[in-house]
């Protein structure tokens, strides 16, 4: 009896001691890995695990997630009836509508076998907009592919490979009862036209139902003849605008909001950061400036972390870079997953969601080199961020050469509280108010003509409450000026 | 009596079961390696087909990992640590690093003393003398530090240097220098006292590694000869900078040149 109960005690001991054994390995000596290390890293990147992964492939490699279709929506849609116009900003309940009436029409008309197709002039173009019809405006153009994977269809079917989509315009014919889809490259100042069999009159009746009761308070550039020279040579002409900059004539309301800068106090998450990259903080020769600068080394990349939001990412020589995964060189592939490195760093700082983010960077084929920048957006209206003591001009910034990322800067943000409403007055007036455009005429204060390529609403987060502005894109000049109406 | 045969069964299949986790364990822990002759005289030999030539011996044969440290210095620049360290000194009636006698650059300070040659010193006592001055003026203010001794014909230099889990810190130094007629000289070399906060294990890279890497992309024309390696953290300019990481590097010494390699990656500093 007395040998019995050795036994059992014997057996609780080393069962005990298996247990806290097994504790000690899973848990416990990660003090000893380095930091960053993850335990559930290493054995993801196991052998027997890569295999299992081959036999049951949950995913192609070449998945778009959620962040990227988000950053290369359709940055305004422009419903005309002829007589009023109305403009839908992502995020509003009235773009996803407009949004979902476009795609019907392109998924007929990338499924069609035969389209009837046409080339059209670029004023042919601007002139469908004074009609009834679907104005998409991007901010910067396509190539097929990625338009293709921006609304999960087969552009790339329908349109020469050369071709860069910026704006398109839908409308539809009620007699043929098809829909009418326009592309246009603005670089190449060339326009194609799509005849697509899918109800024409219903388009039309949409654009009806949607410009009820709205009036035309918005102009095309091209309509106020601001986009070309004056006959008249002994008048200086200040300004020229691009033919589809749309102007309002008259004053609008917006939320004005909170910025917060997750890192301005928090220093601590500068390590995370420096995961999140790709990097063990732990290898890399860390530092910390007078004004709270660290800055993480190694010979073939710098990655420097501010109080002030950003986070500077760069390589030395182009294959020390971050690579593309699965080393694909596709633009909207390098948009996908320096999106997805942005959410990475969002995460590290504690912030729970990626700020919304709108590409404004074009997304062109190109075999070596892309740009990629993005602006953060609030209520579908860009959130402009230039901060010149940091090199900041937009919240996301990238450099992908030959498949990996040899640049990245992010300007970390979060908005905040909604604050009092604000009203933006107008672009342009005719009356004795001052328009947006003649202060900015004023500010420029040049003799010569501006040549303005973009007017847009927008947000100033260079303050602590954002409120809304003009912001114009001059030929020439890298930052927007912004003017408050 | 079944009973008592699982039990005796269990007992025998848990004991087996630790002890493959007690190997499995031991097996994760392990943070030092060691390189066999083999090796040591193979890298050798790819050194001596790059103009690099070295003794095979003086390859350090083991390697471990190493904790990485943060270092927040107490003095923003050597002008500003002499000047405390003066103030110090006034208050015990000494004259070190009084303005007049101490010379600053921007990485290091130096105090010549006005040496009485009519007074004589013995340097039995100079290590003594050094300790006390080190810990009056606070020169070793936060750190954990070793002293070194040197004895020449009438002269003694003892160098003190950082030394953390046992690993000396390479490229800062306080020297003390001592002839017959006392202490004539305070040299500080990158010596700004330093809170020292502990950071994570990292792992390193053998030294055969990084040799062959340092050879194949250097590209001598001349002969290089290798006459030490040793193993310590390096510290590196910190001028402007609150806090710098305390890094693990391998220091190469030629003929005419040092070596500072990142032990982690291997990147040359």
């Amino acid at each position: 009896m007395y040998k019995e109960r050795i036994k059992s005690a014997i057996l609780v001991l080393l069962v005990l001691n298996c247990l806290q054994l097994m504790g000690q390995i899973w848990f416990n000596n990660k003090k000893l890995w380095p930091s960053g290390y993850n335990f559930f890293n290493s054995i993801q990147n196991t052998k027997l695990t890569n295999a299992l992964k081959s036999l049951f492939p949950l995913s192609d490699g070449k998945q778009i997630d959620k962040p990227y279709l988000s950053t290369v929506r359709p940055s305004k849609i422009v419903l005309s009836s002829g007589n009023a116009r109305d403009v839908y900003h992502p995020g509003e309940e009235k773009y996803d509508s407009a949004y979902l009436q476009v795609d019907r029409i392109f998924e007929s008309l990338t499924s069609s076998q035969s389209v009837r197709t046409s080339t059209m002039s670029v004023s042919d173009f601007n002139t469908l907009l004074q009609g009834k019809s679907v104005y998409l405006s991007f901010g910067f153009s396509l190539d097929p592919s990625s338009l293709s994977e921006a609304f999960k269809k087969n552009f790339t079917s329908v349109l020469p490979g050369s071709f860069n989509v910026s704006d398109i315009i839908i409308t539809g014919d009620t007699l043929t009862k098809e829909s009418i889809v326009c592309m246009l490259d603005s670089s190449a100042n060339s326009a194609v036209k799509f005849f697509v069999d899918y109800r024409g009159d219903e388009i039309i009746k949409y654009i009806d139902s949607s410009t009820f009761g709205k009036s035309q308070d918005k102009v095309f550039a091209f309509e106020l003849k601001l986009d070309r020279p004056l006959k008249d040579a002994k008048i200086v002409q200040r300004i020229l605008l691009d033919s589809r900059v749309l102007l309002s004539i008259e004053d609008e309301e917006f939320e004005t909001f909170e910025v917060l800068n997750p890192l301005e106090s928090d220093t601590s998450s500068f390590d995370n950061i420096v995961s999140a990259l790709g990097y063990t903080p732990s290898v890399l020769r860390k530092s910390v400036a007078q004004d709270g600068t660290a800055s993480y080394v190694e010979n073939s990349a710098t990655i420097r972390i501010s109080p002030a939001g950003v986070v500077e990412y760069s390589a030395v020589e182009t294959e020390k870079g971050i690579p593309l995964q699965n080393g694909m060189y596709a633009p909207y592939l390098a948009v996908s997953q320096v999106t997805k490195i942005a959410e990475q760093i969002f995460s590290a700082a504690g912030v729970e969601h990626l700020t919304d983010l709108h590409l404004v960077s074009d997304l062109k084929a190109s075999e070596d080199e892309y740009i990629i920048k993005m602006n953060y957006t609030y209520g579908g209206l860009p959130v402009i961020s230039q901060l010149n003591a940091e090199g900041v001009k937009n919240a996301l910034y990238a450099k992908v050469e030959r498949g990996y990322i040899t640049a990245f800067k992010l300007l970390i943000r979060t908005f905040g509280k909604p604050g009092e409403n604000a009203v933006l007055g107008p672009c342009i007036t005719g009356g004795t108010k001052i328009g947006a455009l003649d202060m900015l005429v004023q500010q420029i204060g040049r003799e010569e003509t501006l040549e303005i390529q973009e007017v847009f609403k927008c947000y100033n987060s260079q303050t602590d409450i954002s409120s809304p502005v003009w912001g114009f894109k001059i030929k020439g000049m890298e930052d927007i000026v912004l003017i408050k109406n | 009596m079944e009973w008592s045969r699982v039990k005796s069964i269990m007992i025998g299949i848990f004991f087996v079961v630790n002890v493959v986790l007690f190997i499995s364990y031991f097996s994760n822990t392990k943070t030092s390696f060691s390189i066999d002759d083999k090796t040591l005289e193979s890298t050798a030999i790819i050194l001596k087909k790059h103009n690099i030539v070295i003794d095979a011996h003086i390859i350090p044969k083991t390697y471990q990992d190493t904790r990485t440290f943060e270092l927040k210095k107490i003095y923003e620049t050597p002008k500003k640590a002499a000047d405390a360290f003066w103030e110090k000194a006034k208050t015990q009636d000494w004259d070190y690093f009084s303005p007049q006698r101490t010379r600053v650059t921007e990485r290091t300070f130096e105090y010549i003393a006005d040496v009485d040659t009519s007074k004589t010193f013995d340097l039995k006592n100079a290590s003594k003398l050094a300790g006390k001055i080190v810990s009056a003026l606070g020169l070793d203010d936060k750190m954990n530090i070793e002293s070194k001794i040197e004895h020449f014909e009438n002269h003694v230099k003892i160098t003190y240097n950082q030394i953390y889990e046992g690993t000396k810190v390479l490229d800062t130094a306080l020297i003390f220098e001592f002839n017959q007629h006392g202490l004539y000289r305070i040299f500080g070399d990158n010596w700004l006292c330093d809170y020292v906060l502990s950071g994570g294990i990292s792992p390193t890279k053998p030294i055969t590694e990084i040799l062959v890497d340092f050879a194949v992309n250097s590209q001598f024309q001349s002969i290089q000869q290798v006459t030490s390696i040793e193993f310590g953290y390096f510290v590196g300019d910190r001028q402007n900078k609150v806090s710098i990481s305390l890094i693990p590097v391998w220091k190469l010494c030629t003929q005419n040149e040092e070596y500072f390699f990142d032990a982690r990656n291997g990147d040359l500093l």
